[in-house]
């Protein structure tokens, strides 16, 4: 009896020491491999993507958007067995890689694994459906938002796009990338024969969706300006070019071509240098467009009148340089608007004379050179304008016809579009309201400062000297920009780029351009176009000209402006 | 155990012949009859809990199949509308409008022009437009690497040259001439007859 007893006791303590070490064991020592392993046995985390924030134009019409996609997922436990025959299934209907889905099909120990991300909705769905149809179980879809832009290539050069890992890769994506991404959530919830269990544990960190960013580009506008422009540049074999149309009033930008440009649905298939809005990074030498600016602060200086008599040489020495025409001439007589109507680079020279090199500059300043205009775009540039205290003759007489300067399109445009509006430089946008960049920085029309450049009187003569430039018989570009029945001022570029193995102007390439606005006694719109490097016979007029034309019909058009109906100034070329 | 002293040994003894002396207590009514009841109570009771909650476990799986089924459900139709709503986009896409419009045989106005509707005065140049105005809405094909282009050989076949009999005189003829080339001609002179053959046998 006594012995029974010990015996007893004996076993019930060795028992109870091993359940305690064992406790000891499973709680103290490896209680995170093992929570780890209850947790794959019967728990399930997902995240949960944030909705990406739309990027619509200026009526609400969407450039890019994120749609719902689904993330197919597997429970290995019970697609293991008959992981070939799913994963020949899904690469089927999906084009997955048959490998990479064979393997996550039959991770061991798993009862969760990603077989694909982000694919349409419906795709998805049927893939998953064809898979259930055939007789195999296991798999699930959950949301996985999508990026998808309806445009292809429409306005792709300014919403840039969202690359295969879903990062960024160019353009309002990525300047904008903390608005638009949101805030992804997640999910913990038990599972038990691939269905979710009622009362089961459960938690849940609901996903913060992305803002909306609001454009100022009308994409009707916007689609035809990208076609315009890539009609002119295939045909004059260019490098590249960019179009611009401004909203005069509120500095809004209704359109921003460039060409070559990317397909946003398959960005990595462009080369990394068409990704992104050349018309605000692409920086060049404005050519004779930059005359407007020159004759403004001349005019607003009252140097000159429209009709100031200028005795043209056929050409100029200017410290050991020539300045030459572009056009062959003796010594010719021409008004002042003539000078701008012919683009003499000579009687723009003689007439800058008058005034000094930081009054120059400092308009020039005014007009918005040298500074970056601040859109919202990455790699925004502001081009070159060097101090006018340390400009030689030669620097000044460059100047003054667009040589030793550099813009951009936006630059140019916005410095025309000042013209255009009295007087009044309108910094331009491309954000409608407002909005936070990921610096920080909040840019948008709401922010729109403006400031006086030139008195009222000033821009009226300069826009009646440039629409000598558009009325045929007088000006450089009579027969392809003028609107028969509209009052069109406008102004040529040629702008000549160094290049080649010497690096110097004779090996090197043309950049051609038109800045304009319509109708000139009240202008709507100004529309700068530039098309750089073209091959063969081309010329601001000939090449940027109908591109122009082509814009600004169109938005005359959408936008229901009527001609005014006044007549232009009787203005003489000659004297 | 083995420390018990001989003295609680006794009492304990003692306790006994005490309640040996105690007089038998009368049966209580506690029979069998009035216990059934409760135990049928019981037995009731922990039946239905047991079912109930088989019923209530069956009820909730039931419901978590009809959640995950309505659960697809939903995203089949949410994947639906978004495949409508984007071939909606893709149908009033600027470039479809425009492919549409092209195919009705509009162009692109020359320029703007206005008419009142209240007055029927027309504001503007209303221009023909011109080939000259024509606009490209698609980006020309890629050119055809020149390694990939079928080099045209054009023959000129005589008529009356169509019999087997003049084409092996040809063939004599032309290899005596050179080689190559009237190998080729001949190939393509096959190759023409065949089609003749076949689509136009009158010709």
């Amino acid at each position: 009896m006594h012995l029974r007893l010990r015996v007893a006791l004996l076993v019930i303590t060795m028992l109870l020491s091993l359940f305690g070490a064992r406790l000891v064991q499973l709680q103290g020592l490896d209680s995170q491999a093992y929570a780890a392993r209850a947790e794959a046995a019967g728990f399930v985390h997902v995240d949960l993507p944030a909705e990406r924030g739309d990027i619509v134009d200026r009526t609400g019409k969407k450039l890019a958007e994120s749609v719902a996609g689904l993330m197919i997922i597997a429970d290995p436990k019970w697609t293991a067995p008959d992981a070939s025959a799913i994963a020949r299934i899904l690469s089927d209907k999906l084009g997955l890689d048959y490998f990479k889905t064979l393997k996550q099909l039959a991770l061991p120990g798993k009862r969760f694994a990603y077989v694909a991300r982000r694919i349409p909705a419906t795709k998805a769905t049927k893939a998953v459906a064809a898979v259930e149809k055939a007789g195999y179980s296991g798999l699930e879809t959950r949301n996985d938002p999508l990026r998808t832009y309806p445009g292809d290539d429409l306005a792709a050069n300014l919403t840039g796009f969202m690359n295969d890992d879903n990062q960024p890769s160019a353009g309002l994506e990525a300047s904008f990338q903390n608005l638009l991404q949101g805030q992804s959530g997640s999910e913990t919830y038990e599972v038990g024969g691939g269905n979710r269990i009622p009362l089961g544990e459960n938690s849940e960190v609901k996903p913060i969706n992305g803002k909306t960013l609001h454009l100022t580009i009308d994409s009707d506008a916007q689609w035809f300006a990208q076609r315009a422009l890539r009609s002119a540049v295939l045909k004059s074999k260019a490098a590249s070019g960019s179009a611009v149309a401004i909203d005069r009033r509120t500095g809004q930008i209704m359109a921003l071509a460039d060409y070559p440009t990317v397909d946003a649905n398959d960005g990595g298939a462009s080369p990394k240098r068409d990704w992104g809005a050349r018309g605000v990074s692409a920086v060049y030498e404005p050519g004779s467009v930059e005359k407007v600016l020159t004759m403004s602060a001349l005019i607003d200086r009252h140097k000159v009148v429209p009709r100031t008599k200028l005795v043209v040489p056929p050409e100029l020495h200017v410290a050991d340089r020539v300045i030459h025409d572009y056009f062959e001439h003796g010594t010719i007589h021409l008004t002042l608007g003539g000078v701008i109507a012919l683009s003499s680079n000579i009687g723009t020279v003689l007439a800058a004379r008058h005034i000094s090199s930081p009054v120059l500059g400092g308009y020039l300043k005014k007009f918005g050179l040298g500074a970056v205009p601040d859109v919202g775009l990455p790699a925004e540039s502001g081009g070159l304008l060097s101090d006018p205290s340390t400009w030689t003759e030669l620097t000044h007489s460059n100047i003054a016809f667009g040589q030793g300067v550099a813009v951009t399109a936006v630059q140019m445009a916005a410095a025309v579009n000042t013209v255009a509006n009295g007087g009044v430089y309108v910094q331009p946008s491309l954000i409608l309201g407002k909005a936070t960049d990921k610096d920080g920085v909040e840019v948008g029309s709401d922010l729109t400062t403006t400031h006086r450049v030139v008195a009222p009187r000033t821009a009226r003569l300069v826009t009646h000297m440039m629409e000598l430039v558009t009325t045929p018989g007088k000006g450089t570009a009579g027969a392809t920009t003028s609107i028969p029945g509209y009052r069109v001022a406008g102004k040529t570029g040629t702008a000549q780029e160094p290049g080649g193995k010497c690096h110097c102007y004779a090996q090197g390439f043309y950049d051609v351009s038109f800045a304009g606005f319509a109708p000139a006694d009240d202008p709507r719109f100004t529309v700068y176009v530039v098309i750089r490097h073209p091959k063969g016979a081309s010329s601001g007029s000939g090449t940027a000209g109908p591109v122009f034309r082509q814009i600004m019909n169109h938005l005359l058009q959408k936008y229901d402006v009527p001609p005014t109906g006044t007549a232009p100034p009787n203005l003489d070329v000659y004297w | 155990m083995s420390a018990l002293s001989p003295q609680k040994a006794l009492s304990a003894k003692k306790l006994i012949s005490v309640r040996q002396r105690l007089a038998l207590v009368p049966a209580t009514g506690r029979s069998s009859a009035s216990r059934t009841p409760f135990v049928v109570f019981m037995v009731v009771l922990l039946i239905g809990g047991v079912v109930g909650l088989l019923a209530f476990n069956t009820e909730m799986q039931q419901r978590s199949f009809a959640a995950s089924k309505l659960q697809r459900e939903a995203t089949a139709l949410v994947a639906k509308r978004q495949q409508l709503k984007m071939s909606l986009q893709e149908l009033n896409s600027p470039q479809h409008l425009a492919d549409a419009a092209s195919k009705l045989g509009m162009v692109v106005p020359a320029n703007p022009a206005f008419v009142s509707l209240t007055t029927g005065k027309i504001t503007g140049d209303p221009l023909m437009t011109t080939i000259g105005d024509k606009m490209h809405f698609h980006a020309p094909a890629a050119a055809k690497p020149a390694n990939l282009k079928r080099k045209a050989r054009i023959v000129t076949v005589r008529p009356g040259a169509r019999t087997a009999k003049n084409n092996k005189n040809n063939r004599a003829d032309k290899a005596n001439k050179s080689g190559r080339h009237g190998a080729a001609s001949t190939k393509s002179g096959q190759r023409t007859g065949k089609k003749g053959a076949t689509h136009t046998p009158q010709r």
